[in-house]
């Protein structure tokens, strides 16, 4: 359903994005892992045929996204990074234009909308302007418009970025219900946990290039250890791990078992399973804003 | 179809929506005209009061492809909605027709006004030179607001570009005043709004160029929207090069 093969896109002198390859198939949801500036949000514009890609190829659904944009746009759909519905209309109006400018009939989308709005929780405020409405409801009303249009490749760009607990698991359940119905889920974010949640596979990216591309648990793998001990605001070592990583005060180590008694002064002590979140500490460092990194991204 | 279709639901939302329930912008896009309008009126009696109509009109329709600039630049920068409907099967000419469109809706309120108080005080609008004159103003206009909103980069420029061109398209050329007062009436149809002016002027007796001065004006004006129409439908893309 998409295949990336040596992507890459530069600004200038800059490589935004370089060599990515990969792909995945239909009823796939595809993590999208990275910090800022990794080249994620390039990704997703290259193949949502918003931005032209400086060399290799992409596929969507088995149309090129350079040669054929119009037949990638009939069957994609996309929640942009940092997009908010526009503010001076109601829930039920931007989802409803939104699918008649899709090409849906009247009829149709009248449907669509009423549909789609009581499954995200939106219809009491249906006719209330989008002004007025939380910021986790206007991020929802984009991901129901989306929702509703039935596209065969949906690209969710952070989509829970700010989202309150409650709103972030509608928004997981639409992702789930997509890939139930046989959509392709492109989901890029920062929560490393959702990402695990969400995805079949996890396509990390650090710095415009691919850092791995694997499902959330054979990257966890990946991790030395089976626990991981994480310890704030203590002097030395307090534990012997097959790896230790020090992040500012924090020290986070890497054990087979975890440790029986551990009695630290004033110390914070967490002791718990190891994840994806360990993976991406470890491979790719902080989560944080990139030198290098592109606007974009 | 789908075009014309595209740009009628971007007009219901972002021009009768808006306006219907933002009365504010519907009188903030009137405000200027009708500021040239009373000075004019006030120095040159009926006589200014009609030059004042006939420009402001002008201006008016000008200012539906100038204005377009904020709201495409809005959308694109501010809250990615052109993102959103660009991994859409919307067409980027609809889109941009519509935006305009919808600042036509904005400004029909006092082009009905404008041509009330015209027909009043004997002056026919409705020409068919004129009709194509404004028709054509329209979709150059268009073509130019649409193409300098996909250049701007931070979202302050796109409230500072309109007021800039504005001024350009309206006092650079002779829209308020006859062309004769140029060097060489020649000069006014260089912008889309001089030429447009010039047929207007002519055919609503304000004054008469005589045939070569109006021909070339109308020549100039299907060039303008031509070009401006080759913006929007060709480089006018949704994708970044």
């Amino acid at each position: 359903m998409i295949v990336c093969q040596d992507v890459g896109r530069r600004y200038g002198d800059f490589w935004a994005l370089r060599g990515v390859t990969f792909e995945a198939g239909r009823g796939v949801v595809l993590g999208v892992l990275g910090p800022n500036g990794a080249g994620k949000t390039t990704l997703v514009r290259i193949l949502t045929t918003e931005l032209m890609p400086s060399e290799g190829r992409a596929l969507v659904a088995g149309f090129d996204v350079v040669k054929e944009p119009e037949k990638v746009r009939k069957v994609i759909a996309a929640v942009p990074q940092e997009s908010r519905p526009i503010d001076f209309l109601t829930p039920y109006e931007f989802v409803f234009s939104y699918l008649l400018l899709r090409g849906l009939s009247l009829g149709e989308a009248r449907r669509r909308t009423r549909e789609v709005l009581q499954v995200f929780g939106l219809w009491e405020v249906r006719n209330r302007e989008v002004d007025a409405l939380s910021g986790g409801m206007k991020r929802r009303v984009l991901v129901a418009a989306v929702f509703a249009a039935d596209a065969e490749v949906v690209f969710l760009d952070e989509p829970t970025t700010g989202l309150d607990v409650y709103s972030r698991r509608l928004v997981w359940n639409a992702v789930s219900e997509l890939k139930k119905r046989g959509a392709t889920v492109v989901l890029t974010t920062h929560y490393v946990e959702e990402a695990a949640a969400l995805s079949d596979v996890v396509l990390v990216l650090n710095k415009g290039r691919v850092v791995d591309f694997a499902p959330p648990d054979k990257l966890v793998e990946k991790v030395p250890g089976r626990y991981v001990v994480e310890v704030y605001g203590a002097d030395g070592r307090v534990a012997e791990g097959e790896r230790v990583l020090e992040i500012g005060g924090r020290r986070l180590y890497y054990v087979e078992k975890p440790p029986e008694a551990l009695s630290l002064d004033g110390a914070k002590v967490v002791v718990r399973p190891k994840s994806l979140e360990d993976y991406v500490l470890l491979t790719v460092g902080a989560i944080e804003e990139s030198e290098e990194g592109y606007e974009d991204d | 179809m789908k075009t014309i279709r595209d740009a009628l639901v971007i007009a219901w939302i972002n021009g009768w929506i808006a306006a219907t329930r933002g009365w504010i912008w519907v009188i903030g896009g009137s405000v200027s005209p009708v500021s040239f309008l009373v000075v004019l009126a006030i120095y040159g009696g009926a006589e200014g009061l009609k030059w004042g109509l006939v420009g402001g009109f002008i201006w008016t329709i000008a200012s539906n492809g100038i204005g377009l600039i904020g709201d495409a630049t809005y959308y694109r920068l501010g809250i990615k909605y052109q993102s959103m409907l660009a991994a859409a099967p919307v067409s980027p000419a609809g889109y941009a027709l519509g935006l305009a469109l919808s600042a036509f809706v904005f400004a029909l309120p006092t082009l009905v006004v404008y041509l009330v108080v015209m027909w009043w005080l004997g002056l026919w609008m409705l020409t068919p030179a004129s009709l194509y004159a404004l028709t054509a103003l329209w979709l150059a206009s268009a073509g130019i607001g649409f193409t300098l909103a996909g250049l701007i980069k931070h979202m302050r420029y796109a409230w500072a570009l309109p007021q800039i061109l504005s001024a350009v398209f309206t006092v650079g050329a002779p829209v308020y005043y006859p062309a004769t007062r140029l060097p060489s009436p020649y000069l006014g149809i260089v912008l889309p709004t001089g030429a447009a002016a010039v047929m207007i002027h002519d055919s609503t007796g304000l004054i008469h160029y005589g045939p070569y001065l109006t021909s070339a004006a109308a020549v100039a004006l299907a060039l303008q929207s031509a070009i401006g129409l080759y913006f929007l439908f060709k480089l006018a893309r949704w994708r970044q090069p």
